[in-house]
């Protein structure tokens, strides 16, 4: 393992083109294909089938992205943590956005909007020992649930909400159909989210009142 | 939605924040986070706002996950060698010699 400081990092990479900077380029992108092989491994039941060649392949073209990333972006160091942990971030995020790009490519937000009435149905499954009052009960708040979401929310906050919260489908892929930033995502989730509950909180339900009656 | 996935989904809406720290925050907070922690001095002053990210936020908190793995090997010196990392997955087929 090479041991540079985070000012050896700096001063090599910053450097005009020549030795030294082809020498720190060449040892990140080792590091880079090295920690993007832990990220893979972690996700290696997502690349079944894969041989060794392919993952070394996948690897190495990451750590090329990501070290452009990097050259790009050097002016944003701001040393706050090691070099090398600012800099996997960039080949960390890139590897997840693949995998999550290979992971739900060809998904619309229209087939996605096309199982919401099923949403709370499986909450309701399996009742057959539940009294009919608790039962009640449950519909109830599961109707007032479906209820807000469909008239107190926006068309872009509820689609947002039905593809990341019920669907789980990832940040980046949802912003992307949506033509949003992850950041405008969140912004657009946690507006929902503040929707959903204030009205909760305006008809002084907690989340034990709603809960109780699914208590067993 | 399950039972499981219900709870856990009003659990996000309760523990919703008026304010939140939003993802591009987070990550310009994320290698000085993963740094901290794994000194040991993870009770940072954003600690509060960086765990309800996470909980809020499945894309970072994946790529938190993923960094964290990579920084605490590389910490320990244990940052494994390429051919170390590919053992778990299938050898390459052998090429087929080339017939003339």
């Amino acid at each position: 393992m090479v041991n540079r400081s985070n000012e050896d990092w700096l001063r090599a990479l910053s450097e005009k083109p020549g030795e030294a900077q082809a020498e720190a380029l060449q040892d990140l992108r080792d590091f880079f294909v090295r920690a993007v092989l832990v990220y893979l491994s972690l996700h290696r039941t997502e690349l079944a089938g894969w041989s060794r060649e392919d993952v070394r392949g996948l690897a190495e073209d990451l750590a090329q992205e990501a070290l452009l990333d990097i050259r790009a972006s050097l002016d944003g160091f701001r040393g706050d943590s090691k070099f090398t942990t600012w800099a996997y971030r960039f080949v960390i995020n890139r590897a997840a956005s693949e995998l999550r790009r290979r992971r739900y490519q060809n998904q619309s937000l229209d087939r996605l909007r096309e199982q919401e009435p099923a949403f709370f149905q499986a909450v309701l499954s399996d009742q057959d020992k539940v009294e009919p009052e608790q039962l009640a009960d449950r519909r109830y708040y599961l109707e007032l649930l479906r209820e807000i979401i469909e008239t107190e929310l926006s068309e872009r906050q509820r689609t947002a909400l039905i593809a990341v919260h019920w669907h789980g489908r990832s940040m980046d892929e949802v912003a992307e159909m949506m033509g949003l930033t992850r950041n405008a995502l969140y912004k657009l989730l946690h507006d929902a989210r503040k929707r959903i509950k204030a009205s909760l909180q305006a008809r002084h339900l907690s989340e034990g009142d709603i809960l109780a009656p699914f208590q067993e | 939605m399950n039972y499981t996935e219900f709870t856990d989904w009003l659990e996000r809406i309760y523990t919703t924040a008026e304010v939140e720290m939003d993802c591009e925050q987070f990550q310009a907070l994320l290698s000085a986070y993963v740094d901290l922690e794994i000194a040991g001095q993870g009770a940072a002053p954003y600690l509060a706002q960086v765990k309800a990210h996470l909980a809020q936020c499945p894309d970072c908190a994946e790529e938190y996950a993923g960094l964290r793995k990579v920084a605490e090997l590389e910490a320990r010196g244990r940052l494994p060698k390429v051919e170390e990392s590919l053992k778990p997955f299938q050898e390459s087929p052998a090429l087929e010699p080339l017939r003339m």
